[in-house]
């Protein structure tokens, strides 16, 4: 809060939102217009449509950068594994209960038992215990 | 799609009017009709909406790279027009609109908003008016993150001078 000779003014981002807030109440929005709202509900519609039946995925996997971070995930685990079954030689209810997990997409619960995993197949391969 | 329309057409209006800025020779009716083109381009392309995004986000790009062409074909047009346009402004009655906007001038925090550039005005509304995050202005004013947060800052810090000094 701002005094200045009296005066009493809020915060410059609270002036600021106000002030636009004000022009923005002060317009009159006129109501959707019926053919705009047929067109455009016809027009999303069909590319919908067109989407649903394309076999190749859109969104998420369309550039091909928004899949590093799957790439990335999918190494690290691979070398935890790897790592897990050579040196402290029983993968198999570990490895079976990641790829479960990996198979049902709960990386949340994977990642941290993976590392904790890693962690210790590393520390026994220096202590050779 | 009609809430579309109704939560952001008063808001376009208003960002349109930022983004057209006081030079151009756009009259009102051109920037009710830039709105609404931009609602007829948000509502058919509504199926390349990327959900990952803030819906916010993608309508202001799409108003601000319209705006942009709009005031791309004006300036074409006003030099076919050997500047009539240009020159007639002042002649044109005040609408509605544009009495209230000299009304806010008035206030200090009018005055000092239409002291900015147009881009730190439309910085002032995204960020303090449509509460956006400094990498979403920067997504829709194709700005560095960096870049929109020294100007909110000094933004901020010439308001509050402004307040204080009471001009």
């Amino acid at each position: 809060m701002l005094w200045k000779k009296g005066r009493r003014f809020r915060r410059p981002e609270d002036e600021i939102a106000e002030y636009y807030l004000s022009r923005v109440r002060e317009v009159d929005v006129p109501p959707v217009p019926d053919r705009l709202l047929t067109q455009a509900g016809r027009e999303y519609e069909r590319r919908t449509e067109a989407h649903r039946e394309d076999d190749f995925p859109r969104g998420r996997h369309r550039n091909g950068l928004n899949r590093v971070p799957d790439i990335a995930f999918a190494l690290f685990f691979a070398v935890s594994f790897a790592v897990v079954t050579t040196n402290i030689g029983r993968p198999s209810s570990f490895a079976a209960h990641m790829i479960a997990r990996a198979d049902q997409g709960r990386w949340a619960e994977i990642l941290p038992r993976a590392l904790d995993e890693a962690q210790k197949a590393v520390f026994s391969s220096f202590t050779g215990g | 799609m009609r809430s579309i329309w109704e939560d952001y057409y008063a808001k376009l209006t208003v960002f349109v009017s930022l983004s057209l800025g006081r030079g151009t020779s756009l009259l009102a009716e051109d920037s009710e009709d830039v709105v609404q083109e931009i609602m007829i381009k948000i509502l058919s392309n509504l199926h390349r909406y990327d959900r990952r995004y803030s819906l916010g986000t993608w309508i202001y790009s799409i108003a601000r790279n319209h705006c942009r062409d709009a005031l791309r074909k004006q300036l074409v047009r006003s030099r076919h027009m050997a500047g009539v346009l240009i020159d007639d402004p002042p002649s044109r009655a005040a609408g509605p609109e544009e009495e209230l906007m000299r009304k806010e001038q008035e206030s200090i925090v009018g005055r000092y908003l239409d002291s900015l550039g147009d881009g730190s005005q439309q910085v002032a509304f995204l960020r303090f008016t449509e509460r956006m995050s400094y990498d979403e202005i920067g997504q829709v004013l194709e700005t560095p993150a960096g870049t929109v947060k020294y100007r909110v800052h000094e933004i901020r810090k010439g308001l509050r001078n402004a307040l204080e000094e009471g001009t």
